[in-house]
């Protein structure tokens, strides 16, 4: 049976679930003491992690060359103040010099497209708006920006050179294509990465609607949710 | 894993992304940003020499982090054997000296950091899992290798500990 200290600590670490959290809350109502250990508690921890941040910009390309791993690239990002377009306006333009026609791949389910996949998943969790890795046919894609859907999931922008954009949102683990920005080519649920040589802002506001779209989330929140994994 | 080239990129990303959380690990871990980073950059290299070792499909980052875990034990043990001790002062001193003036608040994190180089390892590594990372308990125990009890009785412990070292005897959870 756990003892006091482990019934807070695995309240805080969401590590006690059903009736245990039920009765651990109850029991907070009628006891201010408890209350006030758990708050500091969770005061310290928050300690903790200021003091053991992670690093911003991620590690940087000397580091990297000592451990024989290649540097990520970032995106180019364009000053806009538009809250939806900060993020996309950086590719557009290569975006629209490759073509004016809309040339959608449909990723196979080759090698090639599971390696895709899964860059894409990697990028996706991991990576901060703004850094991209590349995919396997060498295009670079990353995330912009992040926020919450009115479901409660997470979802984030992505884009890339030479690539289409879209809105990936997680659930279970996984991120799943929601909409592309080619023209006519919103996925719905779809869990296949589509690339276009094309951009429509369109599709995506519409998506953003549908989502019902929380403001973009900060820095801070991003980083926080990309170490946790996702949980709050 | 037999990686092919395709592959072995996408684990290559995969760690690049990972290094972040990893380096934070292993800062945590060595108890100094310098050790830290050697630890990791020995984990990096036991993982690409070993990946054959990692089933695709499973996490590679709690792999990675059970790597780190064990080549500190194995210093540990090694500096053990040679006398060599730990200066906490060291570790207090970590993180965040980078020549800018002294803000508000400083003194504080530094007390949060020397709480925490003065948790013994088998505590301190799962703080850096649960508090810092975010790991579930579940993976915590898989990671270390440990009961998922001993993982809630360390915790537990621990964070008496830091609250002690914050607080004082006192004060909160006395």
């Amino acid at each position: 049976m756990a003892d006091r200290y482990e019934t807070i600590a695995a309240y805080l670490d969401g590590s006690l679930t059903g009736e245990d959290r039920l009765r651990f809350e109850a029991e907070m109502q009628a006891d201010e003491t408890l209350v006030a250990e758990v708050n500091q508690w969770q005061a310290n921890d928050a300690m903790l992690r200021a003091a053991f941040p992670i690093a911003d910009g991620g590690v940087d390309a000397a580091m990297l060359n000592r451990l024989g791993l290649a540097e990520p690239k970032k995106l180019p990002i364009a000053a806009n103040d538009n809250r939806w377009s900060w993020g996309r306006i950086g590719l557009a333009g290569g975006a629209i010099a490759a073509s004016l026609a809309v040339a959608i791949v449909l990723l196979q389910p080759t090698a090639k497209g599971l390696a895709d996949e899964q860059q894409f998943q990697i990028a996706m969790e991991s990576l901060p708006s703004g850094q991209t890795i590349n995919l396997a046919s060498g295009n670079p894609i990353g995330p912009v920006l992040t926020f919450r859907a009115r479901d409660g999931r997470y979802c984030r922008e992505f884009a890339g050179d030479r690539v289409g954009g879209g809105i990936a949102c997680r659930s279970e683990g996984e991120w799943k294509v929601e909409a592309t920005s080619a023209r006519g080519a919103d996925t719905g649920n779809s869990n296949q990465i589509r690339t276009a040589a094309g951009s429509d802002p369109a599709a995506l506001n519409a998506a953003l609607d549908r989502l019902g779209a929380s403001d973009p989330l900060n820095g801070e929140n991003e980083k926080g949710l990309i170490s946790s994994g996702w949980k709050e | 894993m037999h990686a092919g080239s395709a592959e072995m990129e996408s684990v290559r990303a995969r760690i690049v992304a990972f290094l972040p959380r990893l380096r934070r690990f292993c800062t945590v871990l060595a108890r100094s940003e310098d050790r830290g980073d050697d630890l990791m950059q020995a984990t990096v290299e036991r993982a690409l020499t070993r990946i054959d070792q990692w089933q695709p499909g499973s996490s590679l980052e709690s792999w990675m982090f059970r790597i780190a875990q064990n080549i500190h034990i194995d210093a540990v043990r090694a500096q053990g054997r040679r006398g060599i001790t730990i200066d906490i002062d060291e570790a207090v001193s970590l993180a965040g000296d980078d020549g800018r003036a002294v803000v508000e608040g400083r003194s504080d994190l530094n007390q949060a950091r020397a709480a925490m180089a003065a948790l013994p390892d088998e505590q301190r590594v799962l703080m850096a899992l649960v508090v810092l990372d975010g790991r579930s308990y579940k993976e915590a125990a898989e990671i270390l290798d440990i009961p998922i009890g001993t993982v809630m009785s360390r915790i537990a412990r621990a964070r008496q500990s830091v609250d002690r070292a914050l607080h004082g005897e006192g004060q909160g959870n006395g």
